[in-house]
């Protein structure tokens, strides 16, 4: 009887199920790789809730922190403004040419 | 005991498995090393001979692919989707099927000429002696002797059940090449068989 493609097919098929023992050595290596594993999943878990914690916590906080500042102490604001803000003749001219509407620091506000 | 890897698969055991499985690597996660050891034992067996198929017998390659695949099964332990669209005997064999083909490619690159075409015609003889000295199954043997692509997709398409698609994207080429190499690598191995048949039969 010779290798029919039926046969083959079969053989192919039989071999799906096939194991092969792990040798100890290998088991224990697999195994001891599951712990650390599992400590860095722990720990980057931990890592994980901490950042969100501070992401919750200072968002909101650093928006009260900005409105406060600004409605109860403008000086310090305005003291890291620059005194002028307005747009100067050369800006304005440039605006004009590009846009085509006449630009001044009083419509600039 | 039958561990499911290959797509092939399929029925309402599926679920169950994947129950088992997700609860298992859970526990392992948690740092249970009783329910690592009872996945392993489940996964590990049936892993171990694809890779070995897979890498043309090479022990020493097949265990550092089991060994990998289950340390990154680990490290995945806490986002597992027991739910989700791959069975974990399934995810392992895509991992392993990949780091095999990217050793073996890498493996070419440095030796060159190592298997560049087909296998010589005094393939049978090595064959016969393969299955001596290696105590290989015929056709375990037949397949170490193909070029490594070849083996690679008959092992993934005709043993594991994938599709040519799936095959393609593991082996980084076209849908076409695929049908090429596992027709080729399927007459090849056919051939070999015979001939180590005949062998036995003319002995």
């Amino acid at each position: 009887m010779t290798m029919a493609d039926k046969d083959l097919d079969l053989m192919l098929r039989a071999a799906r199920d096939d194991t092969t023992p792990l040798g100890d050595g290998l088991r224990a290596r697999i195994l001891a790789d599951a712990v650390p594993a599992a400590v860095a999943q722990a720990a980057s878990g931990a890592d994980r809730v901490r950042a969100w914690i501070g992401g919750l916590v200072g968002v909101p906080a650093a928006a009260v922190l900005g409105l406060w500042l600004g409605m109860a102490q403008p000086t310090v604001v305005l003291e890291f403004v620059p005194a002028d803000v307005g747009v100067d003749t050369a800006d304005a001219a440039l605006m004009d040419e590009i846009f085509g509407t006449v630009w001044s620091e009083e419509d600039a506000g | 005991m039958r561990a499911a890897l290959s797509p092939a698969y399929a029925g309402g055991a599926m679920e169950d498995a994947r129950e088992i499985e997700a609860g298992l690597l859970a526990r392992a996660g948690q740092g249970d090393g009783a329910a690592a050891a009872a996945l392993l034992d489940r996964l590990g067996p049936r892993l171990m001979a694809f890779s070995l198929r897979m890498t043309a017998g090479d022990r020493a390659l097949a265990e550092d692919i089991v060994q990998e695949a289950f340390l990154r099964l680990w490290k995945r332990a806490a986002s597992w989707d027991a739910a989700g669209a791959a069975q974990m005997s399934t995810w392992l064999g895509r991992v392993a099927a990949n780091l095999a083909v990217d050793a073996k490619r890498r493996s070419a690159r440095t030796a060159p000429l190592d298997d560049a075409g087909e296998p010589a015609d005094d393939a049978m003889p090595v064959l016969a002696g393969m299955i001596r000295a290696e105590g290989l199954s015929a056709l375990d043997a037949a397949l170490a002797s193909l070029p490594d692509r070849q083996r690679q997709a008959v092992v993934l398409r005709h043993v594991e059940g994938y599709s040519n698609p799936d095959i393609a994207a593991m082996l980084g080429c076209g849908v076409e090449a695929v049908e090429s190499l596992t027709a080729r690598g399927k007459r090849r191995l056919a051939d070999l068989l015979r001939e180590t048949e005949g062998d036995d039969h003319g002995r």
